[in-house]
């Protein structure tokens, strides 16, 4: 009954702003320095882009199986190695941040890949902690706490 | 056989064939999708045998495409009113086997007919979604009809308890219904919301990505916080409403049901959980279970900023709210997110009459580039004007750390909290002793032959001084220092003090949150 794929689609790209009706000229969207033209059935539309949208980030699909920092901090202790096996929830090392000694716990079974980081590094938010190799057999349902 | 049972044997079949949503095959597909069927839905949510069906009998008013051919069972959508644990409720559910569950005039007409029961009747309203969008046959008359539904969200938003339950898609316009309601439930792998779909987003912006990474539960729950509460199945989902609503109110102007008081569970023992070195991490959610009745709580937006934890427990059989700052996940900073996620709470406890419990330990706004740019000043001060706009009890407990703004921010006495307690070992000051030193002593420090140790000897002073409850205490911003063990008590104490709060405001239409 409904399409809703292809439905929505038209909707949605006529409210990015219509500006003229223009022959099809390809199946890709031509992105300009600040504009961008997507076509729908032989129509073409124009519009404007914001600093803050050129300048966003494309989405990654995010590596889960890294560790990183989550505020600009130091590292107070690290108490694994590489090669340790871990259980979800084992504490992987300190990381001292607003006025806190956060516990880095490890987010599912694994064992240590690698340790990039030693005590008393200061870090920027983001950076890479460790890289976890999943324990395939405890299975890695996670819940986010 | 007699008139009357030949008209009962019409209604009957009629009935049959209407509760049959989308026929045998429709419903198969919907199973193997892993959901539920909508009456199904209803009937598992709902007390037994309580579920009362209207509009049963409604039809489609398209008469283009060919649609004029067809019969679309209760035009795709379930209402009617029943009870859960014997309160009364209103309910609609989408039947996604009767033309996709899609949006037209008629279908929007029967839910909006159920939105105006409830609020006429002063009830929650549960509206279960699970529809592919407007239906497009239809045109102009579904989006109408899904502006009615909106309208009549923001009409019944304060004044009963709204419910949204995602159990199939939700996408587009439809989205913004439950973004309008008190509370959105999901389910993993089942729920998915968005406003443009994966199609789309790739051929306008080139970017990939698949519809559980873009809107499935999780994505809602950890990243947009569009969503309250995360299930793994259905019936868990309904489970968690249920609970959900033994908290709240039939309407503003009524009282959660209250239950026979009782007192926490014996093995949350509050001193215990709370390391005296501010630097050490806990569960502030374990604090909250050494404070309510048989250490209950049940949690909103477990998992979206869980830097700020919020919910529900009870004390002395009545429901209250709590807001918490969590040491356990990034240091407990109040950041963009989670002070959206605390004002907005706030702001629902105020509407419905619910006291507000506020649990403080945190060092501060998060700082960074990013912060300031995600306009943490405007995030920020919606905390700030919901505590202040408050008007029901407000009691909050200084556990450690109460620095800077944060300390303003966090219900305190300047916006108007009723009673303001803090532990012994509270630290309550401008901003940290480490920072507030180098700024104060800075010339001190520099000129010192030694300045490392300058600084340390300054730092320890400043702390000795400052970092404790009595310099605030002395000024009568908190109004006592506890012991940690009596915090129970004094909450108490002060909710039956506030329970006829008088308090007077300026006339307005509304303020101007910083939305």
């Amino acid at each position: 009954m409904t399409n809703k794929d292809e439905s929505q689609d038209k909707t949605d790209l006529r409210e990015i702003s219509e500006v003229s009706d223009a022959v099809l000229m390809s199946n890709d969207p031509v992105v300009f320095d600040t504009r961008i033209q997507v076509h729908e059935n032989g129509r073409r539309y124009k519009t404007t882009f914001t600093r803050k949208f050129r300048e966003r980030k494309i989405w990654e699909k995010p590596d889960t199986n890294e560790l990183r920092s989550i505020l600009p901090g130091s590292i107070a202790s690290v108490l694994v190695k590489p090669g340790d096996t871990v259980k979800k929830g084992t504490k992987l090392m300190i990381y001292e941040a607003m006025k806190m000694k956060n516990i880095i716990a490890a987010p599912f079974d694994a064992v240590i890949e690698s340790v990039e980081v030693k005590k008393g590094d200061t870090l920027p938010k983001g950076a890479l902690l460790v890289r976890l190799k999943p324990q395939e057999a405890s299975g890695r349902k996670r819940r986010g706490k | 056989m007699s008139l009357l049972s030949k008209k009962i044997s019409e209604l009957q079949e009629r009935t049959a064939r209407a509760v049959q949503g989308g026929g045998e095959n429709a419903v198969a597909k919907q199973i193997a999708m892993g959901k539920l069927p909508a009456r199904e839905r209803i009937n598992k949510l709902l007390d037994e045998g309580s579920f009362y069906e209207y509009d049963l009998f409604i039809e489609h008013e398209a008469r283009e495409f060919g649609m004029e051919k067809k019969k679309l069972a209760g035009d795709g959508v379930i209402i009617g009113t029943g009870t859960i644990h014997g309160q009364p409720v209103a309910i609609y559910a989408q039947d996604f086997t009767v033309a996709g569950g899609s949006l037209g005039s008629m279908h929007a007409r029967k839910i909006a007919k159920i939105m105006d029961y409830a609020l006429r009747m002063r009830i929650p309203l549960i509206g279960i979604n699970d529809s592919g969008g407007a239906r497009i046959q239809e045109g102009v008359n579904s989006l109408a009809g899904y502006g009615e539904i909106f309208f009549r969200n923001t009409m019944a938003s304060g004044v009963i308890p709204q419910i949204s339950v995602i159990l199939g898609p939700c996408a587009g316009g439809a989205v913004y219904s439950p973004a309008l309601t008190d509370y959105v439930f999901v389910v993993d792998k089942i729920s998915k919301m968005f406003i443009t779909g994966p199609e789309v987003i790739k051929s306008v912006l080139g970017e990939e990505i698949d519809m559980e990474s873009l809107g499935g539960a999780r994505v809602h729950c950890e990243t947009t916080g569009n969503a309250h509460f995360f299930a793994e199945s259905e019936e868990e989902c309904f489970s968690q409403i249920k609970e959900l609503l033994s908290y709240l109110p039939a309407h503003n102007q009524d009282h959660p049901a209250p239950r026979k008081p009782a007192e926490p569970n014996k093995k949350y023992k509050i001193d215990k959980i709370v390391p005296v070195d501010p630097t050490t991490p806990y569960d502030v959610r374990d604090v909250i279970r050494a404070l309510t009745d048989e250490s209950e709580f049940i949690e909103v937006q477990e998992m979206w900023a869980p830097n700020i934890v919020i919910g529900y427990g009870r004390m002395q059989g009545r429901t209250v709210g709590f807001v918490a700052n969590q040491p356990m996940v990034l240091a407990g900073v109040l950041d963009c997110d989670s002070s959206d996620k605390a004002a907005r709470f706030i702001r629902y406890c105020d509407a419905f009459e619910i006291p507000i419990v506020t649990l403080e330990d945190m060092p501060g706004y998060l700082p960074g580039v990013d912060q300031e740019h995600a306009g943490v000043i405007r995030h920020g001060a919606k905390l700030l004007y919901a505590y202040s706009e408050a008007t029901v009890p407000k009691v909050t407990i200084i556990l450690r750390k109460a620095y800077g703004g944060g300390y303003i921010a966090m219900n305190s006495r300047h916006l108007r909290a009723d009673f303001v307690f803090a532990w012994p070992m509270a630290e309550i000051a401008v901003m940290g002793p480490e920072g507030a030193a180098n700024i104060i002593f800075r010339k001190e420090i520099m000129e010192s032959e030694n300045p490392e140790a300058m600084r340390k000897q300054k730092v320890a002073e400043y702390k000795e001084k400052f970092a404790n409850p009595y310099v605030a205490a002395s000024k009568g911003y908190i109004d006592s220092v506890i012991v940690p063990g009596d915090t129970r008590k004094f909450i108490l104490h002060a909710l039956d003090v506030s329970r006829n709060k008088v308090v007077k405001r300026p006339s307005k239409k509304h303020g101007i949150p910083p939305f």
